[in-house]
């Protein structure tokens, strides 16, 4: 059972805005709201006490005042919407660094199917609903809420003759409490339907995008029709679901439209011991009822981003995550132990019980067929997979209890397509690490000329291989594990690369199958059919 | 698509009159306005009874009727959403994948429209209120109102582009960042491989800083703008109650004239202002349903024995123009290196994309287009041949068996294909298209470079088929191998 509350809450969390915006947010609303009530109710207010021509100059000095306060009002409500974008704006911003963070720490399983899936586009598209809660949502209701409390304080402070100013304050107050909370109340239901409704679009557009692809051949035969049909189905399941969206929005629709009217039935009736409350003062008490129409509608529109930013939350289920990473340093000794590392893909066993044993400052080629998974055995020694059957250790360690951080710095990996490889060198290469390795010579000596304050631009095929693995190899890692580093490269430059392999004393494990590299490699294992044979030593 | 089939698309499929409920609007909230001035005088002369009755209409006139526009205005929308969605059905064959979302987009601005039409003859009404403050208000307030209003329309206007016109430019830049987003995330694996997530974190995050600098620099043009309407408003207000506050004092006047002043210019100033900032939607509807059609082309007929002519058709491919005549029942065929455009000319010549120059005919029949890249529906072998009409199953084996497809997993008919037939090979995928289109009897069936895919004890079996068939024309693309053994004609496609 779904707790819509908590995942408000959760996508708060997510979000949270900076303090200091917030306040000044609240504050230039509230103000202009109570700016604008004034406006509504003091300029009637005036005017009637205006027809019972007391004080001229009391009345005209007041009369100026309320031009001035309306004048005041736009120059506060131009700072409470800055400062709600800006609250808007800090929140996305803030989702995205989790978001970035988070997928960052899944297996790369888990990060293909959310891509593929579009769920990473979608959880970036999110942001349009992160903004309106900020800015059509908590500001503009705490505004308009915090300046009705104040028309209620200034009520309860009326000394008034004709009606009693104090009953009268608490009954309004207490009338708007409880219809906000009526119509809060709605959140749940509002968002199981809101729910069904995005499940019913979704399925649609699935639906859509499976038709699309044969759609024209089908037009072609003139058999358009069968897609039409397809097509209508699901139109008809979201417009049903639209519809139940729709009626249960009846009750806050009601409750917007009958509220002023119980908040005006309950003063009038409650707040005097005559039958109706009369006289100038009853003006001001009136008009504060009716105002309560704008609380209404404000509580309706956050209500309805509220919805739709907690129906979302299917996604932030698929993005949270589960479990954290060791604590354990890297341990002394750095020889590898694989032992039965079973790896299936669609019911399918890629990797069977695969047992290896990699020592200290080993080269290790692995050969094989493309497609026969060197990638992915690569990957789970990388500690880019989690093990699903079987064990990868370090120094008789499990992998998995090696804080990240700690085997990020030890252990390499560099894949086989070269990646963000825009920008300054230097940023580029170390992309944020701390080194006393010289960027330009390293790169240099791969047979790239660059310097480390140029920008890599249009890197070719072979030029970006090597700058990858520069990158890879940064801080001489204790093991390097790569994925066809050869790939791409041309005589001279797979030599500068095989020179460079030979420099290195860390532990190597290449997947290749090019012969130079695998004749620089102590061990060369064969993957087939699942299993790892050795072949030489 | 043909003309004769295109959708009547409307915009109001519940037949409501718009500008009438929307008039009716703008006389229900001035009456509103109009009734609380009375209710607060009497409020005032501490005439309760009278009071609370027009208190109640006051609420009743404001709450009520907006219920029914609300509960109107969702079912029309909810209907035009139904019938553009069926409609856009047709769409679908000739747009990409990628242009679906302006699909979505152009149904979204239609579903708006009537909402709009509702608020631009709300407004329009409401300047009947105008004769209303100069009569009751006097002079002095008519033209203040005369004079403030027809200084913020103009501003009210511009102040609704200037929105308009940095939503677009928000959109655009916010589709770039995720762009750059994306593309970070999608190699956050390497980035993990290096440990250097929280780099990539930090530098989506400086990215989009740099972005809400820009966005809140033209946040803060397009909120000034909208502000300095609200604030004429404002002013308005407060000036004739200024005006008609002095009357009163003078005693030249009487408090419910004067209530009914300054609140009429209010709730006046309301509906105008609605109106214009939503003025630039106007153009939106219509833009939609242009751009909804724009991806249907009409093809232009061909009379006689002709059944397809290109006459120097160049296309987005490297191709010279190509000029051919293909007539009923001949076998044509296309040869050409590869990637030269060939399929290009081909669909080009079946309508799916416009030619850059020159001129398209072909006459209105049934065409089975045949590709390694044919695509089939989620659904049984039955449905995907059948795909709608009733077949016997002994028409289907028949069908089956003239191309070929014997095999155990083609004898059960209800077998589902599964997401686009994947399990499929390649053979059987063409061979499965080919059945399509001959249980359709197409008239014009068009193989593009698939003899490659099949056996030749297949191709024999397709060259049976097509031999049995003589009103079948085909026209087939290939190089080396292909299916038409003695084609009537061959023509050559060239690099230009």
């Amino acid at each position: 059972m779904r707790r819509p509350w908590h995942d408000l809450a959760r996508w708060i969390a997510r979000a949270r805005p900076p303090v200091t915006t917030l306040i000044r947010a609240l504050v230039s609303g509230t103000l202009a709201s109570a700016a604008s009530l004034t406006l509504l109710i003091g300029a009637p207010y005036l005017l009637v006490e205006a027809s019972g021509q007391p004080g001229w100059h009391a009345i005209a000095g007041l009369l100026i005042v309320v031009e001035l306060v309306a004048f005041l009002r736009s120059p506060l409500r131009f700072i409470e919407r800055m400062s709600s974008h800006e609250l808007g704006l800090t929140a996305v911003v803030r989702w995205r660094r989790w978001l970035t963070a988070t997928v960052g720490t899944w297996p790369y399983a888990r990060f293909m199917s959310a891509a593929t899936g579009d769920l990473l586009e979608r959880a970036l598209a999110d942001t349009d609903v992160l903004q309106d809660l900020w800015l059509r949502s908590v500001i503009p209701f705490a505004s308009i809420a915090l300046a009705l409390l104040g028309g209620d304080v200034v009520v309860a402070f009326m000394k008034s003759t004709t009606i009693d100013a104090p009953l009268a304050a608490i009954t309004l107050f207490a009338a708007q409490v409880v219809l906000v909370v009526l119509m809060v109340s709605q959140l749940p239901t509002l968002v199981a339907r809101e729910r069904l409704l995005r499940s019913a679009r979704s399925r649609r557009a699935a639906t859509r995008l499976e038709l699309q692809s044969a759609a024209s051949e089908l037009e072609l035969l003139k058999l358009g029709g069968e897609v039409r049909r397809r097509l209508e189905r699901q139109n008809v399941l979201v417009a049903n679901a639209e519809r139940r969206s729709r009626r249960s929005r009846r009750l806050l629709n009601l409750l917007v439209a009958l509220g002023p009217f119980a908040t005006l039935f309950l003063v009038e009736g409650y707040a005097n011991h005559a039958i109706v409350m009369v006289g100038h003062d009853a003006v001001v008490v009136a008009l504060l009822a009716i105002a309560t129409i704008e609380l209404l509608v404000v509580t309706k529109q956050s209500l309805v981003i509220a919805v739709a930013v907690t129906a979302a939350t299917e996604r932030l289920d698929a993005l949270e995550n589960d479990g954290g990473s060791g604590t354990h340093v890297f341990p002394e000794h750095s020889f590898m132990d694989v032992e039965n590392l079973t790896w299936t893909i669609d019911e399918q066993p890629l990797l069977q019980r695969v047992t290896m044993s990699i020592p200290s400052g080993r080269r290790v080629a692995i050969t094989g067929a493309s497609g026969a998974g060197k990638s992915t055995l690569l990957r789970l020694l990388a500690r880019l997979e989690d093990v699903p059957v079987g064990t990868v250790t370090v120094d008789a360690l499990d992998v998995t209890a090696i804080s990240e951080e700690s085997w990020r710095a030890h252990v390499s990996y560099v894949g086989p397509v070269p990646a963000l490889l825009d920008g300054v060198v230097d940023d580029v290469i170390r992309v944020g690490r701390v080194t006393t390795d010289d960027v330009s010579s390293s790169l240099a000596s791969l047979g790239l000329r660059v310097a480390a304050t140029d920008r890599f631009a249009r890197l070719s095929q072979g030029e970006a291989q090597r700058a990858s693995l520069v990158r890879g190899l940064l801080n001489e890692p204790t093991i390097v594990l790569l994925d066809e580093p050869t790939n791409g490269l041309g005589p001279d430059e797979r030599a500068l690369v095989l020179a460079r392999l030979r420099s290195l004393s860390a532990t190597i494990v290449i997947a290749s199958h090019d012969p130079d590299v695998i004749s620089l490699c102590d061990d060369v294992y064969e993957l087939a059919n699942g299993r790892v044979t050795l072949l030489s030593r | 698509m043909e003309e004769n089939d295109r959708v009547e698309l409307g915009l109001s499929p519940t037949g409501i009159r718009w500008p009438a409920l929307g008039a009716l609007h703008a006389v229900l909230a001035l009456s509103a306005a109009v009734c609380l001035a009375f209710a607060l005088t009497a409020l005032a002369h501490n005439e309760g009874g009278r009071a609370l009755l027009f208190l109640l209409a006051t609420l009743a006139l404001r709450g009520f009727p907006d219920l029914f526009f609300q509960h109107f205005l969702s079912v029309n929308e909810e209907r035009v959403r139904t019938s553009w969605h069926d409609a856009s059905a047709t769409q679908l064959a000739y747009c990409d994948p990628g242009e679906l979302h302006i699909l979505d987009a152009s149904i979204d601005a239609v579903a708006g429209a009537s909402s709009l039409m509702l608020i631009r003859s709300s407004a329009v009404v409401g300047l009947v209120a105008l004769p209303v403050i100069f009569v009751i208000g006097g002079w002095l307030s008519g033209l203040l109102v005369v004079g403030l209003l027809s200084l913020s329309i103009p501003l009210y206007i511009r102040a609704g582009r200037r929105s308009e016109a940095f939503a677009a430019d928000f959109h655009r830049r916010r589709a770039q960042l995720v762009g750059r987003q994306i593309h970070i995330l999608r190699a956050i694996t390497d980035l993990r491989a290096l440990g250097a997530v929280a780099h990539g974190a930090d530098d989506i995050a400086a990215a989009s800083q740099a972005e809400n600098r820009a966005v809140l620099d033209a946040i803060r043009v397009t909120i000034k703008s909208s502000l300095v309407t609200e604030f004429l408003a404002g002013v308005s207000v407060g000036l004739v109650a200024m005006v008609v506050g002095f009357r009163l004092l003078d005693g030249t006047t009487v408090l419910w004239r004067a209530l009914v002043a300054v609140l009429l210019t209010a709730e006046m100033f309301a509906l105008v202002r609605r109106y214009a900032l939503e003025f630039h939607r106007r153009e939106d509807a219509e833009r939609a349903r242009e751009v909804f059609l724009q991806w249907t082309l009409p093809i232009l007929p061909i009379s006689g024995r002709e059944s397809l002519a290109l006459h120097a058709v160049t296309t987005g491919a490297p191709s010279a123009p190509v000029t051919l005549q293909v007539a009923k029942g001949e076998r044509v065929v296309l040869t050409g290196p590869s990637g030269v455009g060939k399929t290009t000319l081909l669909n080009t010549a079946l309508g799916l994309v416009p030619p850059v120059t020159g001129v398209v005919r072909r006459n209105a029949f049934r065409v089975g287009l045949v590709r390694a890249e044919n695509h089939f529906l989620d659904a049984t072998l039955r449905e995907n041949l059948a795909l709608g009409t009733t077949r016997t199953d002994s028409a289907l084996f028949a069908v089956l068996q003239s191309v070929g497809l014997t095999s155990p997993a083609f004898r059960d008919l209800d077998r589902p294909l599964g997401d686009d037939a994947r399990r499929l090979s390649t053979g059987e995928r063409v061979r499965l298209a080919i059945a399509r289109a001959v249980l359709h009897d197409s008239d014009l069936l068009i193989l593009d470079d698939v003899a490659e895919f099949l056996d030749e004890i297949s191709r024999d079996h397709i060259r049976r088929l097509i031999s049995q068939r003589p009103d079948i024309t085909v026209v087939e693309a290939g190089h080396d191998v292909l299916i038409l053994r003695s084609p009537d004609h061959v023509y050559e496609v060239t690099y230009a």
